[in-house]
C-alpha cells in the first residue's frame, strides 16, 4: 500500500520543531528513523496532515557522558550506538540491547529517541532506559524538562510526551563499577518483535554479595516494567544459581501478560522466568569478573 | 540418453544464462514495464469474512484528480454478467465470503491515487454468520457439513487388516494453513492490441491465463497473447485465473487503455490462495514386528471459500503410502468450505502433508515398538527389484494405479545414514549440550510423482542467423529453464549455449501449454524441447543434404556447423538460404506421457532445541535425493536448498492464523515469519540416479524434493531430542517455540 | 519553513545529479522505479520487512519503502544499477558464480545490503554475513548460496586491497 497524501515540512532546529508542532498540532507528527512511523503510514494505518522531518536538524546526534550519564541525542540511529566505543565502554547493556533491534537495514536509520516515543511495549531500548532509572529530555513551548523512564511510559504506544513537546535526549546513568550486566531476548526470529527481553544488572560487593539489582522486562504487559520484587529479593544475598532461580521466579510471578496470536500469557511467563534467571546469571558472573 | 558431446551439455556444470540482467537491475518484471498511459488499478476489498454488501457509495472516488475509472462489484455485474459466469467473481456484487475477496475498484495514472479513491468508497455490510474451523464444522454438522470435495481413494479391505493387526495407532495429525509469498506479488498487465489483449503476466501457465481470460471476456482464445517474462517467484500460487486477472483485462479492452495491476504484500495475504491447512485422523495397522499392514486416513482440508484449483488433498492422499509395502490403504478428503482465502497447491502441493503424517506415524510406531526410526523404515521400504512397481493407488485422475518407475529405496535410507554418522548422533544426544539444550534426529523418506500430466509443448526454430530458438509451455519462475533448457538443446543438437536463443514463454510463439507446477518443467517441457530439438535436426540434415548433395544420414550437426564427410556448410548459410526460399524450419514437438516418474529420497534431520524457550536450531541437515538424471547440477542443488527452506517455514515458522470471525492475525511480514537467512541450514546434498524410463531425458523433477520430506523430517527431530525429558509427539505444525515447550512438557514417556 | 506538499530536491543518484520536484509522499522506492525509471530497486512488502528495497543512502543500506524522496535534498543515492561498470561488481560477478539467485527479484536488495556490509567489515564470518543479511528475505534459494557469493566477494576485494597496499 501507498501512503495517504501529506505535506512535508523539515525543522531547522528543535525550537522549530516545537513551533510547527504547536502550529499544525494534531494533524502534525515528528518524524526521526521512520522504521516504525512509516510502515503505519504505508498502510494508511497513521496518517499525519503534516510530516516535521526532524533528520535535517543539526548537532543532534550526539553520544557523550556528562555528569555520569550517558546522553544519546535526537538523530543518534541505533547503528551508531550499537558500534560507539563510549557506549560500548560505559553502557555494554545498551549495546547488547541494541544488537537485538530488527536487523542492520532498520537499525541504520531507526533512531534510540524514536524508539523510546513510539513505545512499542517490545521495545529494547525502552527496557534499558527504565532498567537504568534513566530519563528522557523533552522541549516544549515551556522551555525544556525531564521525565523520569518510570514516568515516560504509560501504556501500549502511550508516553508522557506532551502534543507539543518534543523528546531530545534520552538519559542513561552509567552503572556503577562492580556492576555486570545481561541483555537477553526470546524472539521468533532474530530481529523480530521479542516475545519476552529482560534488561539485566548486577552489582556485587567484595565478597560476592548482591548490593544492587536492576531488572526490567519487555514484551510481558502494556510498557517495560521493573521486577522490583525480585530486585529486593536479591538485595544482600550471594548471587547462586538457586537464589537467581528464585529471583526468576518471583519476577516471573510478577507479571500478568496478556495472550495473543504470538504467544500465550503462560508461555510468556515461562520464558520471562527463563530469561531473567539466564539474564542474571550472565550479568552475576560479568559481576564478579569486575569485582575481580 | 544423449550423449555430452559439448561443453553446455546435459549434466555439465554450467553457470546461469539468465543472471546478467537480474544481477543488473535489468530485469523485465512486470511491474518493470514502462508503458505510457498505464492505468493502475487497486482494488477495495472486504472486511468482513462473510457479509452482504448492502451499498457502496462513491463519496468523492470518481472526482479525485488523477482517477480514471471507479466500478462497483453490482455496477460490473450489470454491465458485464457475462463475468460472473465462472468460479469466483471478479468483484462481488452480492456476498462476500472471505476477508479479502475484491468489492470495488479503482484506475488511476498512479497507484497512490486509486489507494486515494478507494478510501472514498464507503460500503455498508451486513455481516452474516462466519465459519471457521473445520473440526468443529465437521462435528456440528456431520456428513451435512458444506464441502467443496469429498472423494474416498485406496484399495484392498482395510477394516480387516486393522481387526487382525498387533498393534493399531491412531492419530490426529495437523499441519497449518500456509502462504507462498513469492517476493513478487501477483502481476498482469494488459494492453488492448486488435480486438483483443497482449498480457503481460507474472503467471506460471500462461496457456490457462489465456484461456481463462478469453472464456471470461467471450473472446476467441487466438485475441488473447499472455506472454510470461521475468517472474519473482511462483511456489504454486501463481497459476490459473485470479479475479483480479479478470477485471484488469476486461478494464483494458473496456477503457481501450493499458491497465496493470501489481498485488502488495497484505493483498497477498489476503487474496493469493493459502495452502496446506490440514488435519489428520490417521490410523495404522502393523504387526508386531514393525511390518506395516493398512493406513486409513481421514483428511479435512480447510478449503477457504471457494474451490480455486485441483484439490490438492488428493494429492496428498496418493502421496501418503510413499515408499512402503502396504496391504490395504484408505483414505477420505473432505474440502471443507470456510469463510477464508481460497487454498490451492504450494510448493509441494498436498505432498508434504501427506509424507508428514504417515512419516509420523512410522517414528510412532517406532517408539512403540522399540524399534529404531531406521529400521522400522527398511522393514517395509518397497525393494528395487519389485521395480516398476504397482503401488495399486489409482492415480490422481482415476484411470489406473500408480506406478513407480524406477528408485533404489534403500539405498536412499543407507547413503542418508552413513552421510549423517547417525551412530555419532546417536551417541551424542544421550547427555544434553553444556547449555541444557536437547539433540534430535529425524529421519524421513519420499516418493514424489513429478511430470504430472497431461502434455507440454516444445516449439525450435531454426533463426535465420543460424542460430536455434526454443520455447516452450512452461515458463520459468526462477527455476533457471532458459539454462536447463538450452543445455538440453546442447545436447540434443551438438550445439555451444551460444548458439542457442531461449525464448520466454508466450502463447503466440507455443499454440499450447500447461505450465511449471508440480516438479513438471523439466521433465515434461524439458522433453517436450528435445523432442523439438530431434525433429529440427533432422530437418536440418535433410535441408544440408539436398545443398550438400550428400545423404542425410552420412551428416551430422556440430557447434554453428553441418558437418559432412567432405566440408559442410554453417548453419547460419543454410538458415540464409532456407529464408532466401521463403521458408523457415520449426520443428514442434509434444511430450504426453502415460504416467508421471517418481522422485525419492531421504532427509535427515540434527536439532538441538531448549526445552525452556522452545527454539529449535538445525545443526545438521543431510539430504540424498535421486531425481534421475541430472541435466544442470547446480541448478538442481539450488532447488533442493530452495525447497528446504519451505521445508524449515512448515516445520517450525509459517502458520496463518485465523479468529473465529474469519479475520487474519498474521497478514504481515512482521507475524508470519518467513525464515532468513539464520534459520535455514546448508543441506549436504547426495544424488543417486535411477533415471526414468518415461521420458526421453531419464529426468525426474526436483523442485519439491527439496520440500516434501522437511515437515516429518525435522518434527521427528525435535521429537527425538525431547523424548527422554518425557517429550511428546509432535502433532501438529508448525512447532513454535510455544508448541515445543509444551511438547517438552507433555510427558507422555512411554 | 512552510508544510508543502510537493518538495523540490536536488540528489545523486549512481553519481548523477537529479533534480526534481517530487510528492511529498512518495517513497524513494517508487520514486527510483517510477520517476527515475531505475526499476532494478523492487519493492516486496513496502513495510520495511523483506529488504528487497534496500538502496544505500549517503553510503549506509536502508529500506527505500521507508523514506520519503522528499527527505533526500542533498543526499547521495546508490541502487544496483551504479553497482556493475564495464564489468560485474566483484559481488555481483560471486552471486553469478554460486548460483545465489533464482527469480532475482530480491537479488538488487541482497547486494546492496552485501556491498554496505563488505565496506564496514570487509572479512566477515559466515555467521556475520548471515547477521548482516538476516533481514533481507530470499524466497527461493535457501541462503546457502547467498552466503557463500559474499564470503567469496570478500576474499576478491580484500585480495585486491592487498595487492594494490
Amino acid at each position: 500500500m501507498k501512503p495517504a497524501s501529506f505535506r512535508y515540512v523539515a525543522a531547522s532546529d528543535v525550537a522549530d520543531a516545537v513551533a510547527l508542532l504547536t502550529e499544525h498540532g494534531d494533524t502534525a507528527k515528528l518524524l526521526a528513523g521512520g522504521q516504525s512511523l512509516v510502515p503505519m503510514m504505508n498502510l494508511r494505518l497513521s496518517r499525519p496532515g503534516v510530516l516535521i522531518d526532524l533528520n535535517r536538524m543539526p548537532q543532534r546526534n550526539t553520544i557523550a557522558v556528562e555528569d555520569g550519564l550517558l546522553r544519546v541525542g535526537l538523530l543518534v540511529r541505533q547503528k551508531e550506538a550499537e558500534h560507539s566505543p563510549i557506549v560500548l565502554a560505559q553502557i555494554p547493556l545498551l549495546a547488547e540491547a541494541i544488537a537485538e533491534i530488527g536487523h542492520a537495514q532498520i537499525r541504520s536509520r531507526g533512531t534510540l529517541v524514536g524508539s523510546c516515543c513510539h513505545a512499542d511495549p517490545a521495545a529494547e531500548t525502552p527496557a534499558v532506559l527504565l532498567a537504568l532509572d534513566g530519563s528522557v529530555r523533552v522541549q516544549g513551548p515551556q522551555g525544556a524538562r525531564e521525565i523520569a523512564a518510570s514516568d515516560f511510559f504509560l501504556g501500549y504506544f502511550q508516553t508522557a510526551l506532551a502534543p507539543d513537546e518534543v523528546a531530545t535526549d534520552l538519559l542513561f546513568p552509567i552503572p556503577a563499577q562492580g556492576t555486570g550486566s545481561a541483555f537477553l531476548e526470546f524472539a521468533r526470529r532474530h530481529g523480530d518483535f521479542a516475545l519476552v527481553a529482560v534488561a539485566a544488572l548486577v552489582h556485587l560487593d567484595a565478597e560476592g554479595a548482591v548490593q544492587g539489582a536492576a531488572l526490567s522486562l519487555a514484551g510481558v504487559g502494556p510498557s517495560p516494567l521493573r521486577a522490583t520484587g525480585a530486585e529486593q529479593f536479591l538485595i544482600g544475598r550471594r548471587a547462586e544459581p538457586a537464589v537467581l532461580l528464585e529471583a526468576a521466579r518471583i519476577a516471573a510471578q510478577g507479571i500478568e501478560p496478556t495472550d495473543d496470536v504470538q504467544a500465550s500469557a503462560a508461555y510468556r511467563t515461562q520464558l520471562a522466568q527463563t530469561l531473567v534467571e539466564r539474564a542474571l546469571l550472565i550479568a552475576a558472573s560479568r559481576a564478579a569478573r569486575e569485582v575481580a | 540418453m544423449p550423449s555430452v558431446k559439448n561443453r553446455g551439455g546435459i549434466g555439465d556444470d554450467l553457470l546461469r544464462l539468465e543472471d546478467d540482467r537480474l544481477l543488473k537491475g535489468q530485469g523485465r518484471f512486470v511491474g518493470d514495464m514502462r508503458v505510457p498511459h498505464v492505468l493502475e488499478l487497486a482494488v477495495l476489498r472486504s472486511l468482513h469474512a462473510h457479509a452482504e454488501i448492502v451499498s457502496i457509495e462513491d463519496r468523492g472516488a470518481s472526482a479525485l484528480p488523477g482517477v480514471v475509472h471507479v466500478v462497483t462489484g453490482a455496477q460490473l455485474q450489470e454491465e458485464a454478467p457475462g463475468l460472473f459466469a465462472l468460479g469466483q467473481p471478479p468483484l462481488v456484487a452480492g456476498e462476500t465470503l472471505y476477508v479479502g475477496q475484491g468489492v470495488a475498484a479503482a484506475l488511476a495514472e498512479d497507484r497512490y491515487v486509486a489507494e486515494d479513491a478507494l478510501e472514498k468508497l464507503f460500503v455498508r455490510y451486513r455481516r452474516l454468520p462466519v465459519l471457521s474451523d473445520v473440526e468443529r464444522i465437521v462435528e456440528e454438522s456431520g456428513e451435512a457439513a458444506v464441502t467443496l470435495g469429498d472423494s474416498v481413494i485406496g484399495f484392498g479391505e482395510v477394516e480387516p487388516l486393522f481387526a487382525a493387526a498387533d498393534i493399531v495407532l491412531e492419530e490426529r495429525l495437523a499441519i497449518g494453513r500456509a502462504t507462498a509469498q513469492p517476493l513478487e506479488g501477483r502481476a498482469i498487465l494488459a494492453m488492448p492490441e486488435g480486438e483483443g489483449l497482449l498480457v503481460y503476466a507474472a503467471t506460471q501457465g500462461p496457456h490457462g491465463l489465456r484461456q481463462g481470460l478469453a472464456k471470461a471476456l467471450s473472446l476467441a482464445p487466438e485475441l488473447v497473447r499472455v506472454v510470461a517474462q521475468d517472474v519473482g517467484g511462483g511456489f504454486g500460487v501463481k497459476n490459473g485465473v485470479y479475479p483480479d486477472d479478470i477485471l484488469v483485462a476486461y478494464l483494458a479492452l473496456k477503457l481501450q487503455r493499458p491497465v496493470r495491476f501489481q498485488e502488495d504484500r497484505r493483498e497477498h495475504f489476503l487474496s493469493t490462495v493459502h495452502s496446506r491447512a490440514q488435519v489428520h485422523r490417521i490410523r495404522v495397522a502393523a504387526r508386531r514386528d514393525g511390518t506395516l499392514l493398512a493406513v486409513d486416513d481421514d483428511i479435512l482440508l480447510d478449503a477457504g471459500a471457494y474451490q480455486a484449483r485441483v484439490g490438492y488433498g488428493r494429492t496428498t492422499a496418493v502421496t501418503i503410502p510413499g515408499p512402503y509395502h502396504l496391504s490395504a490403504y484408505r483414505c477420505r478428503i473432505r474440502d471443507v468450505h470456510t469463510h477464508k482465502v481460497p487454498v490451492g497447491p504450494y510448493r509441494g502441493a498436498g505432498r508434504p502433508e501427506g509424507n508428514f503424517v504417515m512419516e509420523r506415524m512410522l517414528d510412532a510406531l517406532s517408539r512403540r515398538l522399540g524399534i529404531d526410526r531406521a529400521e522400522i523404515r527398511r522393514r517395509n521400504l518397497i525393494e528395487p527389484h519389485e521395480m516398476p512397481y504397482d503401488t495399486r493407488i489409482p492415480d490422481r485422475n482415476g484411470n489406473g494405479v500408480i506406478v513407480y518407475d524406477s528408485g533404489d529405496y534403500p539405498l536412499a535410507l543407507e547413503t542418508a545414514l552413513k552421510a549423517a554418522d547417525i551412530e555419532t548422533w546417536r551417541e551424542r544426544q544421550k547427555a544434553p549440550l553444556p547449555d541444557g539444550r536437547r539433540i534430535g534426529v529425524g529421519i524421513a523418506m519420499f516418493t514424489e510423482d513429478t511430470g504430472v500430466a497431461p502434455f507440454e509443448m516444445g516449439v525450435v526454430d531454426l533463426l535465420e542467423d543460424g542460430r536455434i530458438r526454443i520455447a516452450s509451455g512452461s515458463p520459468a519462475q526462477g527455476q533457471g529453464h532458459e539454462t536447463t533448457f538450452t543445455q538440453i538443446a546442447c545436447s540434443a543438437l551438438s550445439q555451444t549455449p551460444g548458439q542457442i536463443v531461449y525464448a520466454d514463454t508466450d502463447t503466440a510463439l507455443v499454440p499450447a501449454g500447461i505450465g511449471t507446477f508440480g516438479s513438471r518443467a523439466t521433465v515434461m517441457a524439458g522433453s517436450a524441447v528435445h523432442l523439438a530439438c530431434k525433429k529440427l535436426e533432422d530437418m536440418v540434415l535433410t535441408e544440408a543434404g539436398a545443398i550438400l548433395g550428400e545423404a542425410k544420414e552420412r551428416l551430422s550437426l556440430s557447434p554453428g556447423r553441418v558437418d559432412a564427410p567432405q566440408g559442410g556448410l554453417q548453419l547460419r548459410d543454410l538458415a540464409a538460404s532456407i529464408e532466401a526460399k521463403g521458408e523457415h524450419l520449426r520443428a514442434e514437438a509434444v511430450f504426453r506421457p502415460e504416467q508421471p516418474t517418481y522422485a525419492d529420497g531421504c532427509h535427515i534431520a540434527m536439532v538441538a532445541v531448549d526445552p525452556l524457550t522452545g527454539s529449535v536450531e538445525i545443526l545438521k541437515y543431510i539430504i540424498v535425493d535421486d531425481c534421475g538424471n541430472v541435466i544442470s547440477p547446480r541448478l538442481v542443488d539450488g532447488q533442493i536448498q530452495g525447497g528446504l527452506a519451505f521445508g524449515v517455514a512448515a516445520a517450525l515458522l509459517e502458520e496463518l492464523v485465523y479468529d473465529n470471525q474469519g479475520q487474519l492475525l498474521t497478514g504481515s511480514f512482521m507475524d508470519y515469519p518467513l525464515p532468513t537467512a539464520l534459520d535455514v541450514p546448508a543441506a549436504e546434498i547426495h544424488h543417486l540416479c535411477s533415471p526414468s524410463p518415461r521420458n526421453p531425458l531419464g529426468v525426474k523433477g526436483v523442485g519439491e524434493g527439496g520440500t516434501v520430506p522437511a515437515l516429518a523430517a525435522i518434527a521427528g527431530a525435535v521429537e527425538d531430542a525431547l523424548l527422554p525429558i518425557g517429550g511428546g509427539m509432535a502433532r501438529q505444525l508448525p512447532l513454535t517455540p510455544e508448541r515445543v515447550v509444551r511438547l517438552a512438557s507433555a510427558n507422555e514417556r512411554q | 519553513m512552510q508544510a508543502e506538499d510537493r518538495i523540490r530536491i536536488n540528489l545523486t543518484v549512481n553519481g548523477s545529479s537529479v533534480s526534481q520536484q517530487v510528492e511529498a509522499r512518495r517513497t524513494l522506492a517508487d520514486f527510483l522505479r517510477y520517476d527515475l525509471g531505475l526499476t532494478g530497486t523492487h519493492t516486496g512488502c513496502e513495510q520495511g520487512a523483506c529488504g528487497a528495497c534496500t538502496v544505500l543512502l549517503d553510503g549506509v543500506a536502508v529500506r527505500s519503502c521507508l523514506i520519503f524522496a522528499s527527505q533526500l535534498d542533498g543526499a547521495a543515492v546508490e541502487t544496483v544499477e551504479g553497482l556493475a561498470n564495464e564489468s560485474l561488481h566483484p559481488l555481483q560477478e560471486a552471486f553469478h558464480r554460486h548460483h545465489a539467485l533464482q527469480c532475482g527479484y530480491c537479488t538488487p536488495g541482497f547486494l546492496m545490503a552485501a556491498k554496505e556490509l563488505l565496506t564496514v567489515n570487509p572479512d566477515p564470518s559466515e555467521t556475520e554475513i548471515r547477521q548482516a543479511l538476516s533481514g533481507q528475505i530470499c524466497r527461493c534459494t535457501g541462503y546457502e548460496n547467498i552466503v557463500q557469493a559474499v564470503r567469496e566477494a570478500a576474499d576478491t576485494l580484500h585480495g585486491a586491497k592487498g595487492r594494490d597496499a
